[in-house]
């Protein structure tokens, strides 16, 4: 008799994977709505996409993971102490995506660069960036709501908070870039 | 204070290394997403599946890597044993989840788009994208998944550190440019 059954293992994802597909439909709403003509218009900004949806969720990921240890390690408290603690991990995080956000900017307008001559990169470059670090950081917002919130009441937030802050970045960075990259195609 | 700015310095030491070279395999995933272009416009709704495919693909690859890694410490399978009855249920498991998941998200994604008026292909070619895409990267992530887990752990190495941050970077890529194989033929029959 096997431990692992694929009945148990499909009543156990199954909940969790169909529930997290609510997210994934809206922002397949705002690339078909939206991001369609942007992409249309300029099929070298595709190249930012995966990546882009990626980052932010990754780095919400970190950081989350970061301050549930300290939490579960007793090193940081429900009550935000000590302070300098968070604001160290939050800047800590913010500095990653600077660095991130500026790569994949840097790439996206080299590409950009190959394909159109007609372009504002500059533009293009710090609307990318922009749109990064905003979105690295209301996912930090997020993922830490989300983490005290299931701290609070016993629940582990390992076993919680990745999928959410994975599906829900990518909705928040999907739409921030989205907007920000309509804005510097239409100026 | 010194030891926070220990801290900050760990941080961001550590973790932008890992962050480009995942951004880097990501731009590969958006360098093939380039040649998209025709595609979108033969295709409208197509974009509608891309979130939903690599976000499922993404969960249910990380979960089944998790799963091995336990099942290998625990002493269950094995890269002597080859393909045992615990591994098979895992596999068979992996592969439903899949095509579950992702035929729910295509009608879903239909309904979303027949309510809101958004032009589309039909939910017959939506289905047949997405089921199609879903085996083609389902059958060689689980593939990956298995050998890089198993032969990882042969070699001496914890495959918890070893699998999942390979899987979850070539996942993408795999999904994507099944995506646009899948899609590029179903252009044919359309077109």
């Amino acid at each position: 008799m096997p431990i692992y059954s694929k009945g148990r293992i499909v009543r156990e994802s199954l909940p969790v994977l169909l529930s997290v597909l609510v997210f994934s439909l809206l922002t397949g709403s705002r690339l078909e709505v939206v991001g369609r003509d942007i992409f249309l218009r300029v099929p070298s900004l595709f190249i930012v996409l995966p990546a882009f949806m990626n980052m932010a969720g990754d780095l919400a990921d970190v950081f989350c993971s970061k301050i549930t240890s300290l939490l579960h390690t007793g090193q940081l408290s429900m009550n935000f102490r000590p302070l300098t603690l968070w604001v160290t991990n939050i800047f800590a995080v913010l500095s990653v995506s600077f660095i991130g956000f500026s790569f994949i900017s840097g790439v996206t307008v080299a590409f950009t660069f190959f394909a159109s001559t007609s372009f504002n990169f500059l533009r293009l470059f710090f609307s990318i960036l922009f749109s990064g670090v905003l979105s690295t950081f209301l996912m930090i917002a997020v993922g830490l709501v989300i983490s005290y919130l299931v701290f609070s009441r016993g629940i582990d937030p390992d076993n919680f908070t990745p999928p959410v802050t994975t599906t829900v970045g990518d909705l928040i960075s999907t739409s921030i870039l989205l907007y920000s990259l309509s804005l510097t195609l239409a100026y | 204070m010194k030891g926070y700015l220990g801290s900050f310095k760990r941080t961001v030491f550590e973790a932008t290394p890992f962050i480009i070279f995942t951004a880097l395999a990501e731009l590969a995933a958006g360098n093939i997403l380039v040649s998209m272009n025709r595609t979108l416009s033969f295709l409208p709704g197509i974009l509608f599946l891309l979130p939903g495919l690599m976000e499922s693909r993404g969960n249910i690859s990380t979960s089944l890597a998790q799963r091995l890694g336990s099942a290998i410490h625990l002493g269950l399978i094995s890269w002597e044993d080859k393909v045992n009855e615990e591994l098979r249920e895992n596999i068979y498991a992996t592969f439903f989840l899949s095509l579950m998941v992702n035929s729910v998200y295509v009608f879903l994604c239909y309904g979303f788009m027949f309510f809101f008026r958004i032009v589309n292909i039909g939910l017959f070619w939506l289905l047949i994208i997405s089921l199609a895409t879903t085996i083609l990267s389902c059958l060689t992530q689980i593939f990956l998944t298995v050998t890089i887990s198993l032969y990882f752990s042969y070699k001496g190495f914890d495959p918890d550190n070893v699998t999942i941050p390979i899987v979850a970077t070539i996942g993408d890529l795999l999904t994507v440019f099944y995506l646009i194989l899948v899609s590029s033929l179903t252009i044919n029959f359309l077109v």
